[in-house]
């Protein structure tokens, strides 16, 4: 579904934020990229998203190059701010995405956003809304064309730690009844673990990929207590002390 | 209007000062007029004053009307053709900073009484706060939502209309309770110049002939024309910005 072989990203200014970056990532699959900031989690995103492109390197997207897969709505994104419209409602904000793309199959915004439990907020301006509930709309806007490809940039990233915990758990209902390959990127080790099929650990300076890690089905529930999620999120945090660079503790 | 009380309190208190400055000092009329003496004026002339003010009022509209055509199409050009923006600004910078009543002048020498030169300067006078604050707020489009937008292949038209316009429409707004007023000062200033109508002829006849209780007519009818503009708009901002306090 999505191909990413040899991509290297500088920037203008000389940073190497993506350094021969291989990566596959099935149809039906959640992968999650998980690395200390500035690794090039982001930047890996945006070229997925047809938002910007690599220096050298291919990126496929569904076979096809990004931005022609955005021009057949296969891609749905949200990122840490939601990206709402203030002057319309959570209704009309969903409706945003269906006025730009029309699809066969596209959800009816209003069963969407019953679905997603926010069936009495849809005549609520996002400013009437909690940041839990604007990043539900944020997401209900992503996917609301059905697109074969979510892209997640920290969705979770500014609410506090319980809202984070459920919406962890709704999204990853969400994702099983839609079966949307999902790319998310998340600098938290628990989300990533119960989430993800697969987890892409990455490292700064420049942005390569350190370690690619299977999570067992049993890590892949809503329990964040469960056993089997508190060893395979230790694992991967040993492991995630071992990118961040020396030197740039605290 | 949102505070009656506070705008009540400014009708009572500038007529109560003002009688209250003509029992202390005894002013001769021609220096300050009485409130009644200005109230009489104002009830006899009121056809002529009524008729000079739709003529001033017509120049102040269609000028204004004009300067928002030319914004709006001026803004949606830089906002499509990147650039644009850098290559007018110097011109823009120019045009602002002419002073407008000597253009005027050269404009009443040039066309004479006509429509024109009240026109081009309502136009002068308005265009670039317009522009200016259109060309702030389409630059405050939220860049998230443009990924979004661009991410779904949106054009650069959609991305305007569902993006960047939306965004624009307070700074829009806010650059009418400026300009929208300005317009009306504008179209008098001209017609001072040279005009056989309006409320700046008035006033230059009034000032030639020393009719201070006339000038101070003048001045009150222009104030509240002035005001009153200046409250439709604020109750049009309300009215599109209701979201705001949903
Ligand atoms: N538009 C840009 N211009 C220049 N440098 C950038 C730009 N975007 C990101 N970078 C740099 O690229 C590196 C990777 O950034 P990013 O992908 O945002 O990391 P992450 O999302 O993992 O925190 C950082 O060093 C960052 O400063
Ligand atoms: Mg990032």
């Amino acid at each position: 579904m999505i191909t990413v072989s040899q991509v290297s990203k500088r920037f203008p200014g000389g940073t190497v934020a993506l350094d021969q970056i291989d990566l596959t990532v099935a149809r039906g699959e959640f992968v999650s990229l998980l690395g200390p900031s500035g690794c090039g989690k982001s930047t890996l995103l945006r070229l997925l998203a047809g938002l910007d492109t690599a220096t050298s390197g291919i990126v496929q997207v569904g076979g096809l190059a990004p931005v022609e897969a955005c021009r057949r709505g296969a891609i749905g994104v949200a990122f840490q701010r939601p990206a709402l419209v203030p002057s319309r409602t959570a209704l009309e904000n969903v409706r945003l995405t269906l006025e730009i793309v029309r699809r066969p199959g596209s959800f009816t915004p209003a069963e969407l956003l019953r679905q997603f439990g926010l069936e009495a907020f849809g005549h609520h301006y996002p400013h009437q809304l909690s940041g839990g509930m604007q990043q539900r709309v944020n997401i209900a806007c992503a996917l609301v064309h059905r697109p074969e490809i979510l892209l997640l940039d920290e969705p979770f990233g500014a609410l506090d730690e319980i809202t984070r915990e459920s919406l962890t758990g709704w999204l990853r209902g969400v994702i099983s009844a839609t079966g949307q390959t999902v790319v998310l990127v998340t600098h938290s080790v628990e989300e990533a673990v119960t989430l993800s099929h697969r987890i892409v650990l990455m490292r700064p300076d420049p942005g390569r990929i350190h370690s690619v890690s299977e999570v067992p089905a049993a890590a892949r529930i809503g329990d964040w207590t469960a056993p089997a999620v508190v060893a395979e999120v230790t694992h991967l945090r040993r492991r995630l002390h071992g990118v961040v660079p020396a030197g740039a503790a605290a | 209007m949102k505070a009656p009380l506070p705008f009540l309190l400014v009708l009572l208190a500038v007529p109560a000062a003002w009688q209250l400055a003509i029992w202390c000092f005894e002013p001769k009329p021609a220096f300050l007029p009485p409130p009644a003496m200005v109230a009489g004026v104002l009830w006899t002339e009121r056809s002529a004053l009524l008729g000079h003010t739709l003529v001033t009022l017509g120049e102040a509209v269609l000028g204004y009307a004009i300067a928002n055509v030319f914004a709006l199409g001026c803004a949606l050009f830089c906002f499509h053709v990147g650039g644009a923006e850098r290559v007018l600004a110097p011109w823009l910078v120019a045009l602002k900073n002419v002073p407008f009543p000597t253009v005027a002048s050269i404009l009443v020498v040039v066309m004479g009484d006509s429509l024109g030169p009240k026109l081009i300067v309502v136009v002068l006078v308005t265009f670039f706060p317009i522009l200016a604050n259109l060309n702030k707020g389409l630059k405050t489009a939220d860049p998230v939502l443009i990924d979004r937008l661009r991410t779904l292949h949106a054009t650069r038209w959609q991305i305007f209309r569902k993006a960047a316009w939306p965004a624009a429409i307070p700074f829009y707004l806010a650059a009418h309770e400026i300009a929208f007023t300005g317009s009306i000062i504008a179209a008098i200033v001209a017609e001072w110049l040279f005009a056989q109508r309006g409320l700046g002829f008035l006033i230059v006849q009034a000032s030639t002939q020393f009719r201070t209780d006339r000038l101070f007519a003048v001045t009150l009818v222009a104030s509240v024309v002035a005001m009153l503009v200046y409250g439709l708009v604020g109750l049009a901002e309300r009215r599109v910005l209701r979201w705001q306090r949903a």
